[in-house]
């Protein structure tokens, strides 16, 4: 726990190093899965270190580091980090163990030093480092100029496969063993084995066990009876050894002791392992036995750097290792994991601030293929007539852009291309199917129907008439049912979307309305709610929109042109220079919820009170921009002086005070 | 060891039901809860309880679209209905007490559970179970007395603090918020009533019934309350 808020409050500031940042991003290896720049000065600038320096002291950092035998004085600068640099994590596996490392410069080596007193006694490692242990499977080594923290954590599925767990005398155990597995001389044997087997297992180098990444495991090819062959293998029970009673308890206890002991024995060996192969990967790091980062990912990581930015060099590779591909499920279902394709390179996040807003802004590779495939499904604009519904009672919208052609015409060969491996045996009759489909449909008569340009707005609150269940009493107060109604206030949706053939959708309607489904008033199709929340549902087509909405009263006024309320230009800029977007204008939220008679509770009343200060919260993509796939979510917090990220922190403060 | 994961189990599925009642109750606000006891003169009689929600089940029906509010798991529909099918199954157990039904509406949200009791102790014993099962219990202490040779009646009723704090939790303007949230509580008796004691009660006009209906934050609050004493003639 204490290693964690040191590293914690060390993550805040070790964005100042005396060493350049461009020579710790070369210590990372190539082949790391996930790495994460943090631009320490810029963080510390946009926040005022003051108030770093005031929330690490309430978080209790400073404290901690005074028990530990250091004293910094409250102050970050006083840690012996360098808060001008930039400092990296990053994230790197095999199939035994997974690293993770995190490298920060030091402005002074002995200010560092003192911080940790409390961990343990400083040794020196190699290649000029000293080296302190953490908890188990962590490390910190440091020199003049940078610390680097160093994690591992064994891949669990590492030691399913048998002839792994035989090779480093792991047993594996079964609570339903018999028991006279604890006593067979065999299982003596194998136990002394793995006592002895701990020493040998240190020797195990960690690169040697490294099979192929990303390469089929040999469980692939083995048969699921094979498996289950190997694990039950049946001690016989000596003959010297009555048989326990099976609803005898101490049974049932034996096989217990037995089966934890093992596992105790088990852990052991793995911890070993784990602690052998982090002092391995220690020592290759410090002596630059790693290929660096490639000059072009470097630049990736560095290049027009915010505040945080994440950046995965191969997302694909990314995504297969999370996917449990080893399991017997996929097995037995066929899956063929090398067939499985996402289509995406390289992913980068960025964090940063403009003023008082925020930024998160994701863009992802894609491949030629994808790229251009995706160019055409984004083909559309919204239409035009959509920003005359955005307007100053907007509370927010949501409008997405595709082009209903291409993602019909395109999608199955996409589907086949892409997740044909995950469909199993079942792979040629689906992809039989959707060639089929490619020929049936007439994408571009669907398209008339449905180009795909949608919008859907939140514009104000209506009342609405409800009606519910009271009761009436009689003079001898016998209680009668009675329905009454209340108006209750409720937002007004509107979903709109382009159609330019609404012949279909038209005699859907007229065909819903002779089924005596619903009625038309004044050109209105109206249906009727039939559950509490399932609101009455208008349809309006006018000119090329078909207009869905709760509240007639609304479509009325669209229908007769009386939309008289003044255009809102951020709102419909948004919606202009983007595929998809979506906003909510968060100063209009308090009085919304007063409006409904929505309480958030107490404890959220003071914050719903601040967003009246609040600008709009934005998520948007502007599609495909090049081959890469762009979208952005930003936030405009409440205007102050230093910005968005000193504001965020004064409302932790106010937290944490309360 | 079977036995313990089954009750930390029912356990769960109770607090599911219970957090949701209450989140349903404070985000709600607007329902009515409605007790009908009928009193024969030797203690035994009738009692439904209903919990009416139809003025906010735009609301109600909102919450129970979601899966969790502020970190309270929401119970579906099949969730709740088991819940209640489970506390009438313990009051059919319960000694004194026959002839258990129950009605659900999760159209409108109504929910009514009636049953006959053979004695006044049965008459808490119900209470009890309900208020237990559901973890609703708005008072420390709501018993019923009955003494057929006095004939008199008595209910004594004194409020949670639980509740009151569950309540100034939330916003800082309750009594609009429950501006129309009632307790309504009627008794009828075969004989006429001579006198009662709550000042907020109202007698029938063929004096054999009393029907009180108070704020709920009234009676949350202290300010109202469910005590009674009514005197039967002889």
């Amino acid at each position: 726990m204490k290693s964690k808020i040191l590293l914690t409050g060390l993550a805040c500031f070790s964005l100042m190093g005396s060493v350049k940042s461009q020579d710790l991003i070369k210590l990372i290896p190539e082949n790391a899965e996930m790495i994460a720049a943090f631009n320490v000065k810029e963080i510390v600038e946009k926040a005022n270190a003051n108030k770093l320096n005031e929330l690490l002291q309430k978080a209790g950092l400073f404290k901690q580091i005074e028990k530990s035998g250091g004293s910094v004085g409250n102050d970050i600068k006083n840690l012996g980090i360098d808060l001008t640099q930039t400092s990296y994590f990053y994230s790197r596996k095999t199939d035994s163990v997974s690293f993770i490392e995190f490298i920060f410069p030091l402005s002074n080596k002995g200010q560092f030093e003192k911080l940790l007193h409390d961990a343990g006694e400083s040794k020196p490692f190699a290649n000029g480092y000293s080296s302190i242990g953490l908890k188990p499977g962590s490390m910190v080594v440091y020199n003049d100029r940078m610390a680097r923290f160093i994690s591992s954590t064994m891949n669990t599925t590492f030691f399913d496969n048998d002839s792994v767990a035989n090779r480093y005398g792991i047993k594996k155990v079964a609570y339903m063993a018999p028991a006279a597995d604890a006593y067979s001389p065999e299982i003596d044997d194998s136990v002394a084995a793995v006592v002895d087997s701990t020493a040998v297992a240190v020797g195990w180098e960690e690169g040697e066990k490294e099979i192929q990444p990303l390469s089929p495991p040999a469980i692939i090819e083995s048969v699921p009876d094979t498996l289950v062959a190997s694990v039950e293998e049946a001690v016989p029970v000596p003959m010297d050894v009555a048989p326990a009673e099976m609803h005898d308890p101490s049974y049932y206890d034996s096989l217990y002791t037995a089966y934890e002991d093992q596992n105790r024995k088990n852990d052991s060996i793995r911890n070993a392992l784990r602690d052998q192969w982090l002092t391995g990967e220690a020592t290759r790091l410090l002596s630059t036995s790693y290929k660096p980062l490639s000059v072009s990912d470097q630049n990736k990581v560095l290049k027009n750097l915010g505040l945080i930015r994440l950046y995965v060099p191969h997302v694909e590779e990314l995504y297969r290792g999370l996917m449990p591909y080893k399991s017997i499920p996929y097995l037995y279902m066929g899956i063929n994991m090398d067939k499985f394709r996402t289509g995406y390179q390289d992913g980068v996040l960025d964090l940063s601030q403009e003023g008082n807003v925020l930024k998160l802004k994701g863009s992802m590779g894609l491949d030629k293929d994808l790229a251009e495939m995706s160019k055409r499904f984004y083909a559309r604009k919204p239409n035009g007539k959509f920003s005359k519904y955005l307007t100053d009672k907007t509370l927010g919208f949501f409008n997405f852009n595709i082009n209903s052609e291409a993602y019909l015409r395109d999608m199955p060969s996409y589907m086949a291309k892409y997740y044909g491996g995950l469909l199993g045996p079942q792979q040629d009759l689906v992809e039989w199917g959707l060639m089929a489909l490619e020929v049936a449909l007439d994408e571009k008569a669907i398209a008339q129907v449905m180009p795909g340009d949608h919008l859907f707005v939140v514009n104000g609150l209506r009342k609405f008439r409800k009606e519910y269940i009271d009761y009436t009493y009689d003079d001898d107060y016998n209680a009668t049912e009675v329905k009454k109604t209340k108006d209750e206030t409720l937002p007004v949706f509107i979903w709109m979307f382009t159609s330019k053939d609404q012949r279909l959708i038209k005699k859907g309607l007229d065909l819903a309305i002779a089924k005596a489904l619903g009625k038309t008033q004044d050109g209105i199709y109206a249906f009727s709610s039939k559950k509490a929340l399932d609101f009455p549902m208008y349809v309006l087509l006018k000119d090329d929109l078909v207009m869905v909405s709760n509240d007639s009263l609304s479509l009325h006024d669209i229908r007769q042109n009386k939309m008289a309320a003044p255009a809102n230009k951020d709102f419909i800029k948004l919606m202009k220079q983007n595929k998809m977007s979506a906003a909510f204008d968060l100063q209009k939220l308090p009085a919304m919820l007063q409006e409904m008679g929505v309480s958030p509770g107490r404890q959220w009343d003071k914050t719903v009170a601040q967003l009246n200060q609040y600008g709009s919260t934005a998520i948007t993509s502007k599609g495909i921009v090049g081959n890469r796939m762009e979208a952005e979510m930003s936030s405009k917090l409440p205007q102050t002086k230093d910005g968005a990220i000193s504001y965020m922190i004064d409302q932790i403060l106010l937290e944490i005070d309360k | 060891m079977k036995g313990v994961f089954e009750l930390k189990g029912q356990v769960n599925r109770l607090c599911v039901v219970l957090c949701a009642l209450v989140m349903v109750f404070t985000l709600s606000s607007c329902f009515d809860f409605v007790e009908q006891i009928d009193l024969k003169p030797n203690g035994s009689g009738h009692i439904a309880a209903t919990l009416n929600l139809s003025k906010s089940k735009t609301k109600v029906s909102s919450l129970m679209k979601m899966k969790s509010v502020k970190g309270i798991q929401i119970p579906t529909q099949a969730e709740m209905e088991k819940e209640i099918r489970a506390a009438v199954q313990l009051l059919k157990q319960t000694k004194g007490i026959s002839n258990v039904q129950y009605q659900t509406d999760f159209t409108n949200f109504i929910v009514n559970i009636s049953c006959d009791f053979s004695q006044i102790e049965s008459l808490n014993a119900f209470s009890d179970i309900l208020a237990n099962r559901f973890k609703t219990k708005i008072s420390n202490s709501n018993r019923y007395y009955y003494n057929a040779q006095t004939n008199i009646f008595e209910r004594k009723f004194v409020a949670s603090n639980t509740w009151k704090a569950k309540f100034n939790q939330l916003g800082s303007d309750n009594t609009a918020q429950f501006a129309d949230a009632f307790y309504t509580q009627i008794i009828r008796f075969e004989k006429p009533i001579v006198s009662q004691e709550n000042n907020k009660a109202k007698v029938a006009a063929n004096k054999k019934g009393v029907l009180l209906k108070l704020l709920f934050t009234d009676l949350v609050y202290g300010k109202s309350t469910l005590a009674n004493k009514i005197t039967l003639t002889k």
